[in-house]
């Protein structure tokens, strides 16, 4: 994934803020990155930008060199079931379904993955997540470390090159955040370009590279 | 996606909070809706039967200073429209002290007026035709729809007429020209020979149709006649205007109030929505599954409101004792109308698609950033 001059101007009443300033990098795959910086620098606008969930001011983005910056909504969705796989802060897992039906849910607007084998891939992520155990327990019959886990698994369901994660270890405990970022770890070992936005000092030991942000301006 | 997708999404949400909350929202919209439609089937079936202000076609002209005879009744009947003129009464009251039966006679002037369901027109004198359900009472007690004398069992009836026997020969639809069950007809002679069946001072005037009324009122008029009666004025439309006015406000607040609950139930899931779309979904597919989820919860509402309606409005309809009273029951059908009961259904669903397509338009077309931080 590679930006070019991204830049992204919030717009108020009677000012302008300016969360993006010509931000620009290449993002490989079989690395993980950790974006840091202090609270309002602009880290989770620019992974919000990343994962095409956040509209950008100016500037390129391409994937796979196709430039997404003329896509209409719709396209974008596909981009995303096709490439990326996002993991937040506050999990999201619907309360309403198991662990594998959470998994499953993004599978449903896969056309390459058939109904027969949806359940089966779901209980495979989840397996090799660790989360074996799991597989029929609702969201709060489990631990903040395991939903981030079934998050992470619901974001490879349509198996992504790219998996951003947006202050992942946000609400866990230090046991359950290392784990949380061996996960991540492993996953760009295997061939992913994971991107993660974190407070947290302990990124710095799972990180391939560390790029830091300071008012919107990435310090590479 | 295909629908067993949606509905496996949908099939652990049926039953959430808010689910509940907008069931029985469209339970009370829906049974308002039914309720009202039929009101307004009813007051429509009224006016246009024209049986809140029934319409005769007859008009009353009030002779002063002149005698009846034949020569003027020819000159009205020589009026454009104008099926006959008479100075018979329209009808005289018979009191049989002995059987109790009260029968309202009237002359048989014009044999187009009646349509004989069984038996045969008036032919002969002593004579008579009646009510294919007959009620020979005056009312005075409750009408009980069990005392009617129906189909064949009135032909042979004998009726006791000035001491004269009258011999019912055939039965009329009296619902079609809304006459009361006990109002029978007889040849002309045989009415005119009966004491105080001339009326001296009015004529009564049949016009061909009812539109022509006017016309015919004011060619009488000028011919010299000053007070003419008879109900001219023209459809009373204004009971079948409140039907619609007060269909239309339920219509208007239903709309409103599940607007309001669909509004409310779709910002509760704006961040499960969000996660959606971060997933790959798009905005049409969120949209089914929404609208899907509506019109389930929808069907089952209205189902479960038609029971109730049914059950209470027959439980209403059969139970109602003041309608004995009204000879004109037997013309107004108080049988729910199974048309309006699927444009009740028709319309809710319309309701809820324009709902539900306008809110997830408008909510989703805002950056699933801002969707997923809505909580």
């Amino acid at each position: 994934m590679n930006i070019e001059n991204v830049c992204k101007v919030y717009k108020t009443k009677n000012d302008e803020v300016k969360a993006l300033d010509n931000v620009s990098y290449e993002f490989k795959p079989r690395k993980l990155y950790a974006i840091m910086g202090h609270s309002g620098s602009g880290k989770s606008t620019l992974i919000s930008i990343l994962g095409l969930i956040e509209n950008y001011t100016s500037g390129k983005i391409t994937i796979n060199n196709e430039d997404i910056s003329k896509l209409k909504d719709n396209d974008l969705s596909d981009l995303r079931m096709k490439y990326i796989g996002f993991v937040f802060q506050d999990f999201y897992l619907d309360e309403h379904l198991k662990a594998y039906e959470n998994v499953m849910l993004p599978m449903l607007i896969n056309k390459n993955i058939k109904k027969s084998e949806r359940k089966e891939k779901a209980i495979k992520l989840l397996t090799e997540l660790g989360l074996s155990e799991r597989i029929n327990h609702y969201p709060k019959e489990m631990s903040g470390g395991e939903q981030q886990r079934v998050a992470i698994a619901r974001s490879l369901a349509n198996d992504p090159e790219i998996i951003l994660a947006d202050e992942p270890t946000g609400n866990l405990d230090e046991t359950n955040e290392k784990l949380v970022f061996e996960t991540l770890k492993d996953l760009a070992k295997n061939g992913k370009c994971v991107i993660v936005v974190t407070h947290s000092e302990e990124i710095k030991n799972y990180a391939d590279e560390v790029l830091k942000i300071n008012k919107g301006v990435l310090e590479v | 996606m295909n629908i067993k997708d949606y509905l496996w999404i949908l099939k652990s949400r049926f039953f959430e909070k808010r689910n509940i909350v907008l069931l029985i929202v469209l339970f009370f919209t829906f049974l308002a809706i039914l309720i009202t439609l039929t009101f307004f089937y009813i007051t429509n079936y009224i006016t246009h039967n024209n049986l809140s202000s029934p319409l005769s076609l007859n008009i009353y002209v009030y002779v002063e200073d002149q005698i009846i005879n034949d020569e003027l009744i020819k000159e009205m009947e020589a009026t454009n429209h104008v099926i006959y003129a008479t100075n018979l009464k329209s009808s005289l009251s018979i009191f049989n002290p002995q059987s109790q039966e009260n029968i309202e006679l009237k002359p048989l002037l014009d044999e187009a007026e009646t349509t004989i369901k069984k038996g045969r027109i008036i032919e002969n004198s002593l004579e008579a035709i009646c009510p294919n359900k007959f009620y020979p009472d005056d009312f005075r007690d409750t009408l009980n729809s069990n005392n009617y004398i129906k189909g064949n069992k009135v032909i042979g009836k004998t009726l006791n007429i000035n001491n004269q026997t009258f011999k019912i020969v055939g039965t009329y639809d009296a619902k079609k020209i809304r006459n009361s069950a006990n109002e029978c007809y007889i040849s002309e002679n045989d009415f005119k020979s009966l004491p105080n069946a001339i009326d001296t001072d009015i004529l009564t005037v049949k016009v061909d149709k009812i539109e022509n009324r006017r016309e015919v009122a004011r060619e009488i008029s000028k011919l010299g006649f000053e007070r003419i009666e008879g109900n001219i004025i023209d459809t009373n439309y204004n009971l079948m205007y409140t039907g619609l006015l007060i269909s239309l406000v339920v219509l208007i607040i239903s709309f409103a109030l599940i607007y309001n609950f669909i509004k409310k139930k779709i910002r509760y899931r704006l961040t499960t929505y969000g996660i959606l779309k971060v997933s790959g979904y798009q905005n049409k597919e969120i949209f089914k599954i929404d609208l899907l989820e509506n019109i389930i919860l929808s069907t089952i509402c209205f189902l479960a409101a038609l029971l109730i309606f049914i059950l209470v409005y027959t439980l209403i309809i059969n139970n109602l004792t003041i309608f004995d009273d009204m000879i004109y029951t037997n013309q107004i059908d108080l049988n729910i109308n199974y048309f309006y009961v699927l444009l009740s259904y028709v319309i809710c669903i319309i309701m809820i698609v324009i709902a539900t397509k306008y809110l997830t338009s408008k909510f989703l077309n805002v950056s699933i950033h801002h969707m997923l931080k809505e909580e």
